[in-house]
């Protein structure tokens, strides 16, 4: 029954408790009758659990031989930690090539501590060197190895990080025998769940690799459910959104919507903006490929629009682009035009030299489809003083592959084939300096 | 090369989209997330009003850690997972080890701890089944739920000490129709009443306990 001003009173939210009725429209508006009922439920659900009733006391006290023992843990690997930095700096001293025979000469670093160090450096060296990278792991794993009071966790952690650093530079075999070794040391360890699922991402970005996309989904999604159920909401995101991309790859479209239909469903957009929006954004392009262009515009728009809120520029970007495709495939050549348009400028600002040729090369063929070859030829020229500008391994290759279509448009005999090989090309050659270029024959 | 950054955060398997990991440590405990919300605007706000105290060191972090989250730990593992109780408090002390040792930030120390003890609570029962036989419901204790399990066990844990408070008739009523799962009228044949006592009774001790919840909760109304 309710009560004056329509709130209901406490028998008859007890009563809708026990009965699974949905929110009505007062306990929708209502949040002090809706927390009321969610409490009579939780209490319920409790009370339902065998658990909750028994009797056996346990004891409240902390037990201070378990208290002494994690302080001297902790306090431990503060020392090791603060001692491991002083050093690490004299055991990476010259070349990469020297560092193990340092090691192998100073039994000082070998300490948990400098594991941890050398595990530490690692992301950054992935950014500078790769091959250093790689090598900080292979001192991390002599010294975890033949460390007598490291724990499995150390081991596994030393592990799964070559792993990641051997994948990174495309050993993916020796990656997947990393990953086999992580995984022996953490299943020694009785609370090894969480880094078990942090190394079966790694493992499904190592079989995507080796193309190996269906064992590789599974390891993606079981890391997900692993993640969730620590409640971290970052990695489980991470882990969804990668096996989203895995079936993308892997041309699964259906299957890649629904699953990104149920994860936009149980995200808030305020709370967890960013991975909302990069489902909105994974949606777009699903969506696009499954040949729902309507669809398409409208989540990538959304994502676009929710990147630029977040501030996040660059995937904002990324989002209109791929609105601009849609548009494109879609024969909508005058709505495409300035989006791609927006695109160049955007990418040009970030300093992305060669995402600002590909989305110009992107324009160019658009333009030849409606005969605007000059416009078209300057596409060109700029696209070549961006290379000249920027002197790298391929600048000459690449130069080559555009002067050969500025003489087609020139001559008015190019054609958006030929605009979709240079592309193609440019996107190749960066990884295959020695490649060469030739256009398809038509 | 520069070896100076030590970031943490972007470890290997959070880095596929190049995403760095932003994640907030709180403060977790029985209590509810707005109690803990509130507790947090105070200390926030300590902090900033007083001079630059010596920082706690990682000793201090994991002693306040352990005795914060103990007493759910242990009632994860003893009420749950019904293991002894010496062999819990150790399976506690290696599941601190163990988050010592995440090399990362977690966001929900809580909900970690929780799940990592879920998981160290069942690789106890299958060492233990190569020895021994196991309670006659393991089978229910493998995986309690997926999601939400640290608020859940929370829960039940702050319901169990609410019913302490409770008269022994009423402890007997609600045991009767929510554990039980009797009708009012099989409570009431029971009691040795009428269905319509029963009903009030049941209802009347629900609202009890859920005032002692709150109270042991200190929700503010």
């Amino acid at each position: 029954m309710m009560v004056e001003e329509k709130h209901y009173d406490d028998d008859s939210l007890i009563a809708l408790a026990s009965a699974s009725v949905a929110m009505d429209e007062h306990l929708t508006a209502c949040s002090d009758c809706r927390e009321r009922l969610e409490t009579y439920r939780l209490i319920a659900e409790a009370m339902a659990d065998e658990t909750t009733w028994n009797t056996r006391p346990l004891s409240d006290a902390p037990v201070p031989e378990t208290i002494a023992n994690l302080r001297g843990f902790a306090d431990r690997m503060a020392i090791e930690d603060a001692e491991a930095a002083q050093l690490l700096p004299n055991l990476l001293v010259g070349p990469r090539e020297q560092w193990m025979s340092t090691l192998h000469h100073h039994s000082e670093y070998r300490t948990a501590g400098m594991v941890r160090k050398l595990l530490e450096a690692v992301p950054t060296a992935l950014d500078i060197m790769p091959r250093d990278a790689v090598e900080l792991t292979a001192l991390a794993i002599e010294i975890a190895d033949n460390l007598e009071t490291a724990t499995p966790q150390l081991r596994g952690a030393a592990w799964r990080e070559r792993a990641y650093a051997l994948f990174y530079t495309g050993d993916f075999v020796g990656a997947e025998k990393a990953l086999c070794a992580s995984e022996r040391h953490f299943t020694e360890s009785v609370a090894n769940e969480y880094d078990l699922a942090r190394v079966g991402v790694v493992r499904a970005l190592v079989e995507r690799g080796l193309e190996r996309y269906t064992s590789a989904i599974g390891h993606a999604r079981e890391s997900a459910r692993l993640f969730r159920m620590y409640e971290d909401k970052t990695r489980n995101a991470s882990a969804r959104l990668a096996e989203v991309n895995l079936l993308l790859i892997s041309h699964q479209y259906d299957r890649a919507y629904t699953a990104l239909v149920a994860f936009r469903n149980e995200l808030c957009r305020e709370l967890d903006s960013d991975a909302y929006g990069r489902v909105l954004a994974n949606l777009g392009y699903c969506c696009w490929k499954l040949s729902r262009s309507d669809e398409a515009l409208h989540y990538l728009d959304a994502a676009a629009q929710l990147f630029e809120e977040l501030g996040v520029s660059t995937e904002a970007t990324r989002a209109r682009w791929n609105a601009a495709r849609v548009l494109a495939a879609e024969g909508r050549i005058n709505d495409a035009l300035p989006r791609l348009r927006a695109v160049v400028t955007e990418v040009e600002r970030t300093g992305m030299m060669a995402s600002a040729t590909e989305a110009s090369l992107e324009i160019a063929e658009l333009l030849l489809a409606t005969g605007a070859f000059d416009e078209a030829n300057e596409i060109c020229r700029v696209a070549m003083r961006r290379f000249e500008q920027s002197n790298l391994a391929y600048t000459v290759p690449a130069l080559t592959a555009l002067a050969l279509m500025s003489e087609a448009v020139r001559t008015r005999t190019a054609t958006r084939r030929m605009v979709q090989d240079v592309r193609e090309y440019l996107r190749q050659v960066p990884d295959q300096p020695t490649l060469l270029f030739a256009f398809r024959p038509e | 090369m520069s070896l100076k950054s030590s970031n943490l955060q972007r470890s290997a398997e959070g880095s596929p989209d190049g995403k760095a990991a932003v994640l907030e440590e709180r403060p977790t405990g029985v209590a509810t997330a707005a109690r803990t919300r509130a507790e947090k605007k105070v200390r926030a706000r300590v902090i900033t009003q007083t001079p630059p105290a010596r920082p706690a060191s990682a000793a201090d972090d994991v002693e306040a850690m352990y005795i914060e989250h103990r007493s759910l730990l242990l009632y994860v593992a003893a009420r749950k997972f019904r293991i002894p109780e010496c062999d819990s408090e150790n399976l506690i002390h290696e599941v601190f080890i163990s988050f010592l040792q995440t090399g990362t930030k977690i966001n929900d120390v809580r909900a970690w701890l929780v799940a990592a003890m879920c998981n160290a609570s069942r690789h106890y029962w299958r060492a233990q089944g190569r020895t021994e036989s196991l309670p006659d419901d393991f089978g229910d204790q493998q995986d309690p739920g997926s999601h939400g399990l640290a608020d859940k066990f929370a829960t039940q844990m702050t319901v169990h000490q609410a019913l302490q408070y409770l008269p022994q008739k009423c402890r007997e009523t609600l045991w009767l129709h929510y554990f039980e799962g009797r009708s009012a009228a099989d409570v009431a044949r029971e009691l040795e009443t009428t269905s319509r006592y029963a009903e009030k009774l049941i209802h009347n001790c629900l609202k009890r306990v859920r005032e002692i919840y709150l109270n042991i909760t200190s929700v503010t109304r």
